[in-house]
């Protein structure tokens, strides 16, 4: 694994499985983040009202409202949060949606884990390094 | 007694007379006249057996006396003995001429006159005696005549009524046709009175097409002299109304043996035509049905087999006449059971039965027999009847359509499907991303890789699963029912869309025991039922819900319980979808109705699904409940005998 020069970085990962849920944070771990769970919309919400993350993570299709609603909460919370969306599924009107939402990138699963850390750290400094 | 009358002038003859006639014949009553004038008027009123009369007399001799009295009345034959005083021929003559009967020599001698006189009065006698007899015999005459007349009346009368009774139109013609006899069910048939068509010909009353045939069948009847029998001929009635008659046309002869009418008799056979028309009608609607079938008598002895029955069953239908009902089906799989079919049919009208015919050695055919029961007026069996069809061609049909109507179901669960297999893929890239990047960087350890290789393996496993369940439940059913647990199927329906649901906020509680009673049928087919149950569940709470994050969209709920009765079970699919309006609650059950928006639904699931519970002798309902609505599948029990 490379460098831990992300400097802490909250990350909020809202992943209903446990098991995927548990090897992502292993990994951001790795990279030198700091990651918090939500398995749900509700809880990613409740998490989000103790302490604004750094970065969202979240998948669209989960229960207790979807990732839609907590995208379209988040960003009304938080204008210029990044976002990163990790779905196995959109239509054409989601994509656009969350465009017009802001989202930093739109990952289809089964992304390369590679991908999954790029699109997160580029999200994290807009401006490129 | 004998009247005697004596007639001279002498009244001494007179004397010795009357006391001879006394003393010869005993009891006779005797009368003696000196005028002859007053001898013939006393005869007037008194007929004589005999008259004893001199020939010569003051006022009038014997031979004009014996002529006056000859000419009165009861007189003519009266005998008439003349006494002449001498041997004088042309006195006696002259007495023969007047009609006299005999003569006696004066003086009279005794002896000579009473022989005259007794053989005279004999004679007297049997000539009364004959004339009575006579009379006897006009009066006997008179009186058999007029019973004779009253019998041939009577006996002429009857056969009158006798003509004018039976139920056949007979009248008789002349040689141009014209009726002499009419009796009264052809006048009737021609709507008037026997004497009003008398006289008229059969043209004039029965149309002249039907007159010049009736004329030329006479002529030969005229020319041969023979009878013309049984010639069907049409006739239409005075109102129009088609008549067929059986004719038969008779000579009838004179007493010299030529033939003198014809005499023609016609039965009205149109009700007879028409129903025979009405059974052919029906007996080639029998014969041409597209079904096989066979009558039976109450014995079950086959008594007609129609002509499809050989191309539906491939066996000889001759082989089966007079066979046993059911011997053609012998080789049914399942095995069908004679007795059983035969009872439920008298029971209640008719049997259903459906099973496989292997055809001459080729392919199985579907056939679907219906028994049923033709009863008399007395509720006594007269028939049984056996209408089989061939399904085979539907059967496909129909499996095609459930087919059709499952990867229809299949397709709209695509992008459920899609994201449930994305999730362990994502999980396996991960796993093996990770693990090369550690690799690259030379810090992966065993224990690290050791734990990423079981999740690999444990994601494989679960798309196997999905992927598993979705080629079992893609693939076609066999057409034949088995006996299955129909709570595996709820469990793998259940199991199907758990996941995606769950990730749409719809949440599925399940209330289903461990094994349920064995129903019979197919477990696919049923699988697909409920899946379809549950996909309509689904959307309804979709279409139903609002956009609050914070509480589950909805619930459905399954349960599979035992009916009350014992004879059948119950699979309930209820949601929390809103429901279903009265409105649509009629149609929901037709083929193509849909409420779904288009690209959601053909519109063939509840359709199809209701066709796959009835085949499985069940039935499926819908219900509205508080918040949504309730389907249910009601099952009977599947018996093991029933398992071929």
């Amino acid at each position: 694994m490379t460098a831990n020069n992300n400097n802490g970085a909250h990350l909020l990962l809202v992943e209903d499985e446990a098991v995927a849920a548990k090897m992502l944070s292993q990994v951001f771990n790795l990279e030198g983040y700091r990651v918090s769970n939500a398995p749900d919309g509700v809880a990613a919400l409740e998490l989000m009202a103790d302490e604004t993350p750094d970065a969202l993570i979240t998948d669209l299709k989960m229960p207790r409202g979807g990732g839609g609603e907590l995208v379209r909460e988040a960003r009304a919370r938080h204008a210029n949060l990044p976002i990163v969306v990790v779905t196995g599924y959109f239509t054409g009107d989601v994509e656009r949606e969350l465009k017009e939402l802001g989202v930093s990138a739109i990952l289809l699963k089964p992304v390369a884990l590679r991908d999954l850390i790029d699109a997160v750290k580029s999200a994290l400094s807009p401006a490129g390094d | 007694m004998a009247l005697i009358a004596i007639v001279d002038d002498q009244i001494t003859n007179r004397r010795i007379y009357s006391r001879l006639a006394a003393s010869l014949v005993p009891g006779a009553d005797v009368q003696s006249f000196a005028d002859p004038i007053k001898a013939l008027e006393w005869s007037k009123g008194n007929i004589p057996d005999i008259v004893i009369s001199d020939f010569q007399m003051g006022t009038m001799n014997g031979a004009s006396f014996t002529a006056a009295f000859r000419a009165q009345t009861g007189c003519e034959d009266v005998p008439v003995i003349i006494v002449t005083a001498f041997e004088d021929k042309s006195f006696r003559y002259r007495a023969l001429d007047a009609g006299a009967t005999d003569f006696i020599t004066s003086p009279v001698d005794a002896r000579e006159f009473g022989t005259r006189l007794r053989n005279l009065l004999r004679l007297r006698r049997h000539q009364l005696d004959l004339q009575k007899r006579g009379v006897q015999m006009q009066q006997k005459l008179e009186k058999n005549t007029r019973l004779g007349d009253q019998a041939l009346r009577q006996s002429e009368e009857m056969l009158r009524l006798v003509i004018d009774t039976v139920p056949a139109l007979i009248s008789a013609t002349d040689g141009h046709s014209n009726f002499e006899f009419v009796n009264r069910k052809l006048a009737e048939t021609l709507h008037m009175t026997p004497e009003e068509a008398v006289g008229k010909t059969v043209g004039d009353l029965m149309g002249e097409e039907f007159g010049r045939r009736s004329r030329e069948t006479d002529q030969q009847v005229f020319e041969s002299g023979k009878t013309i029998a049984a010639v069907e001929e049409n006739f239409d009635g005075v109102s129009g109304e088609a008549h067929t008659f059986i004719t038969t046309k008779s000579p009838l002869r004179d007493q010299d043996g030529s033939v003198r009418n014809v005499v023609t008799v016609s039965l009205d056979i149109t009700e007879r035509v028409a129903a025979e028309r009405q059974l052919h009608k029906l007996s080639s609607a029998v014969e041409q049905s597209p079904h096989a079938v066979i009558i039976a008598g109450p014995d079950g002895m086959v008594e007609y087999v129609n002509s499809r029955f050989a191309e539906i069953t491939g066996l000889n239908a001759n082989e089966y006449l007079g066979g046993d009902l059911f011997a053609w089906n012998r080789g049914a799989m399942p095995p069908q059971d004679p007795a059983e079919t035969l009872r439920e049919a008298e029971e209640s009208g008719s049997a259903r039965r459906e099973f496989q015919l292997q055809r001459g050695g080729g392919s199985a055919h579907w056939c679907r027999e219906m028994t049923s029961v033709i009863r008399g007026d007395d509720g006594e069996v007269m028939h049984y009847l056996s209408i089989t069809e061939d399904i085979s061609e539907r059967k496909q049909v129909e499996a095609q359509l459930i087919q059709t109507s499952k990867l229809a179901t299949l397709g709209q669960m695509a992008a459920g499907m899609a994201h449930e297999l994305n999730q362990p893929l994502y999980i396996i890239r991960m796993a093996a991303d990770r693990c090369l990047m550690e690799m690259d960087a030379g810090t992966l350890n065993a224990e690290t890789e050791r734990e990423h290789f079981q999740i690999v393996s444990e994601q494989c496993q679960r798309m196997a699963d999905i992927i598993g369940h979705l080629r079992i439940f893609g693939r076609r059913d066999a057409l034949e029912p088995s006996l299955m647990d129909p709570a595996a199927c709820v469990r793998q329906a259940v199991d199907m869309v758990l996941e995606q649901y769950r990730l749409e906020d719809i949440e599925i509680v399940s209330d289903i025991p461990e094994q349920a009673h064995a129903v019979m049928g197919h477990p696919i087919r049923l699988e697909q039922v409920l899946v379809n149950l549950l996909g309509n569940a689904h959307d309804a709470i979709l279409e139903h819900s609002t956009d609050d994050a914070a509480s589950p969209k909805g619930r459905i709920a399954v349960t599979l319980a035992d009916d009350a009765e014992g004879n059948s079970l119950s699979i309930s699919v209820s949601d929390s979808g809103g429901g279903i309006s009265q409105d649509k609650m009629d149609s929901i059950f037709e083929p193509f109705f849909t409420t779904k928006e288009v690209g959601r639904g053909m519109g063939l699931g509840l359709s199809v699904s209701q066709s796959i519970i009835s085949e499985m002798g069940g039935a499926l309902s819908a219900k509205t409940t508080d918040n949504g609505a309730c389907f249910s599948v009601t099952l009977p029990y599947g018996e093991a005998d029933k398992d071929g």
